[in-house]
């Protein structure tokens, strides 16, 4: 058996009426490297899931209740746990069947009848590749700058209309200053999930999210709806970072620091700034970089009003 | 000694629950609603906000590790913009229905949530911010008792049987029967689930408000709601007697007894205004 | 107000609630004042519980927030609390609360000429 210290002390979940199946994924790895987590039903499985994700996910097309692909669609579209790895257990004919494999989001997917030893090779290799340093922002797991910038230029290559909107935060710095960069951080992530389903809660548009770094977020949104996304991350925000701080700054709506020179400084409670530029009709952009350039003259007004808000590029379009 | 090793046997029971189920009316609602494509996600907040096991399924969830700020989240309708519509359906599509005892456990929802009814009109006349926060407080105040009933079912019955036998009241049949009270347990959870630390006041001191350290109004309020719904008798907590209440309580809050007059009637407004959910 | 199953409805009755269907449309409006004809047709939509003014059925399901019942109910609540002079202020307070309340109901109840 081969013995891959990355590969060690890993938790498994695999959902499948198959007990062939259970027998011989356990039999694979000793427990001390990979204990498995049998679910015989799907929806059993989901809370489990997003409550203690385990290191690996292994799905069964055979399962009664849910379809695979939807428990890894479920898993897949929270940032949370997009990096969990997700296998597939097909039958031969599965196979045959269409498949769309940009909607089904799986890692890798096997066939009965599983071979052991391809199977465990298939599976470490997945998990490996899964610890690999990607794109994704190390913190809230969304999409990097690589791979935003690549979104942006499909989306100006396409010809589609599109707005694209820069948020940050404003103060989080004397945030951090204050209370560390641990709580700075938990704002990070409330921030990214904010974002994230407020543009969720439009059904049905083509969307996108990512996280630059940082307190920096894009998102990418149909330019008739924009505007209403905006208005929700900007309330949902407001409405839920008062219970970041302590109850006294909270109450009084500032942080109260004094400096190293001695001055007391204050600084009202964070607030969101989102910067929108409009690719549409009469103004398209041409390449991804214009898009950034336009965002910083709007970042800059938006930033001059210390409460959370969004600004619309007003130019022509 | 015997007692101790109860304690931490049951303390362990009590945090490996793995399914926590809710009422079967409660789940055929809200599952109804999750897989209609047109539903609206307030309605989805509010019948959760009145269900304790949803709503502590929910707070759980939100304040888990997993999403990076847990202790911070306290209400369900800030939970559910965290969590977004595909984690709050697969909850719901987890959730197990309640196989035994529905009777019991009906009166323990309609008192659960009587309670948190009554801690949001508490807060409110006592002059607190975030009337909301109190009111989560108060409906997972008997949480215990239900992961109780499920992970420990013989415990449970010995409870019930020293509650009809010695006419005690449920608070004082735990303590007669384990040693210590499902105010206990709740401190546990709330604390194993990384809940916001009023939350975890309220659900562990509203049987000892005076003993609260870190959020002794949300102890009172809680304590106090679990008072008044008591004397209305809306649901049951296990048995029919009114609780003791706190003097201190009170002072807490800055309210005398007259100033439960407004409390009370608008208690009994929103009473009536419930009991459309059907819980009854 | 009390919410009462529609078995045990009965003509003059008054509607505190509206009745509606489930997709929210609604059937009868509140203050809708029931007769037997109104009852029927409930009946026939297979409603299963309405709201009415006032408390007209005595130990019905569902919540009875008269102040005639929880004034008649203390005494068994506090059964156990006799001795302790604060607990003996507290249930005071309420039992002269609930009175007033009581005597409240009553009197609007015979001004609308139950």
């Amino acid at each position: 058996m081969d013995d891959i210290p990355a590969l060690r002390g890993q938790e498994a979940f695999l959902l499948s009426p198959d007990k062939e199946l259970a027998e011989l994924l356990t039999g694979l790895w000793p427990v001390e490297h990979m204990r498995f987590t049998v679910f015989e039903l799907g929806r059993r499985a989901i809370e489990h899931l997003f409550n203690d994700p385990p290191d690996l996910l292994v799905v069964d097309e055979r399962l009664p209740d849910i379809g695979g692909p939807e428990v890894a669609s479920l898993v897949k579209s929270e940032n949370v746990y997009r990096q969990l790895p997700v296998v597939l257990v097909m039958d031969r004919e599965g196979l045959d069947l269409p498949r769309d494999w940009e909607q089904v989001e799986v890692d890798d997917f096997l066939v009965r009848p599983l071979d052991p030893k391809e199977t465990r090779a298939r599976v470490n290799l997945t998990m490996l590749r899964a610890m690999r340093a990607l794109d994704a922002n190390p913190l809230s797991k969304l999409p990097g700058n690589t791979s935003i910038l690549q979104r942006i230029q499909q989306c100006v290559d396409s010809g589609e209309d599109f707005a694209l909107a820069y948020c940050d935060l404003d103060y989080f710095k004397s945030f951090n200053d204050k209370y560390g960069f641990s709580r700075g951080d938990e704002v990070l992530m409330m921030t990214a999930r904010v974002i994230v389903n407020t543009i969720r809660t439009f059904g049905g548009v083509r969307s996108f999210v990512g996280h630059v770094g940082g307190d920096d977020f894009v998102f990418i949104m149909p330019p008739d709806l924009v505007e209403e996304a905006c208005r929700r991350v900007v309330q949902s925000f407001d409405s839920i970072v008062p219970h970041f701080y302590d109850a006294d700054d909270r109450a009084r709506g500032s942080i109260v620091s004094v400096d190293r020179q001695g001055v007391t400084r204050t600084f009202p409670i964070m607030a969101v700034s989102i910067a929108v530029v409009f690719s549409t009709g009469k103004r398209r952009l041409s390449h991804a970089g214009e898009a950034a350039s336009i965002a910083m003259g709007l970042k800059k007004k938006a930033k001059e009003n210390p409460k959370s808000c969004y600004v619309l590029d007003q130019r022509e379009r | 000694m015997v007692e101790q090793d109860l304690k931490t046997s049951v303390k362990g029971q009590i945090l490996s629950i793995k399914d926590l189920p809710t009422l079967p009316k409660v789940l055929d609602e809200v599952s109804r609603l999750v897989q209609d494509p047109n539903a609206n996600t307030d309605e989805i907040a509010k019948i959760i906000s009145r269900d304790q096991v949803l709503s502590a399924k929910v707070l759980k969830m939100v304040n888990s590790p997993v999403y990076g700020f847990p202790g911070r989240i306290g209400t369900v309708q800030h939970a559910l913009v965290l969590l977004g519509f595909n984690v709050v359906r697969g909850i719901i599509i987890s959730t197990s229905v309640f196989e035994m005892m529905v009777k019991a456990m009906e009166g323990l929802w309609e008192h659960s949530l009587g309670c948190a009814l009554a801690a949001n009109v508490v807060a409110k006349h006592a002059g607190l911010a975030d009337p909301e926060e109190f009111s989560v407080a108060g409906l997972l105040h008997d949480l215990g008792k239900v992961v109780g009933a499920v992970q420990l079912p013989e415990l449970h019955e010995a409870v019930a049987a020293a509650v009809r036998e010695q006419d005690l009241r449920w608070f004082e049949a735990e303590r007669a029967v384990m040693g210590f009270g499902h105010d206990r347990v709740n401190a546990w959870l709330a604390r194993h689930w990384n809940l916001p630390g009023n939350i975890r006041e309220g659900m562990s001191h509203h049987h000892s408000p005076e003993t609260a350290q870190l959020y002794p109004e949300t102890a009172a309020v809680v304590h106090v709601a679990d008072f008044i719904v008591r004397v209305y008798e809306f649901g049951t907590g296990g048995d029919d007697q009114a609780a003791p209440l706190s003097r201190k309580a009170l002072e807490v809050l800055k309210l005398k007894l007259p100033d439960l007059d407004r409390v009370l009637d608008e208690f009994a407004v929103q009473l009536a205004d419930v009991s459309d959910l059907d819980l009854a | 107000m009390q919410k009462i199953p529609l078995t045990l409805a009965k003509p003059g009755m008054k509607l505190a609630k509206a009745v509606t269907r489930d997709n929210g449309m609604v059937v009868m409006g509140a203050g809708m004042e029931l007769t037997e004809t109104h009852i029927e047709r409930l009946r026939g939509m297979e409603v299963d519980r309405i709201t009415v003014e006032g408390n007209p059925v005595e130990g019905a399901d569902g919540v009875d927030t008269s102040a005639a019942k929880r004034l008649e109910r203390l005494d068994h609540l506090f059964r156990r609390m006799s001795g302790d002079p604060w607990m003996d202020q507290v249930r005071g307070y309420l039992n002269e609360y609930f009175r007033l309340k009581a005597a409240e109901q009553a009197a609007r109840a015979a001004a609308e000429g139950k």
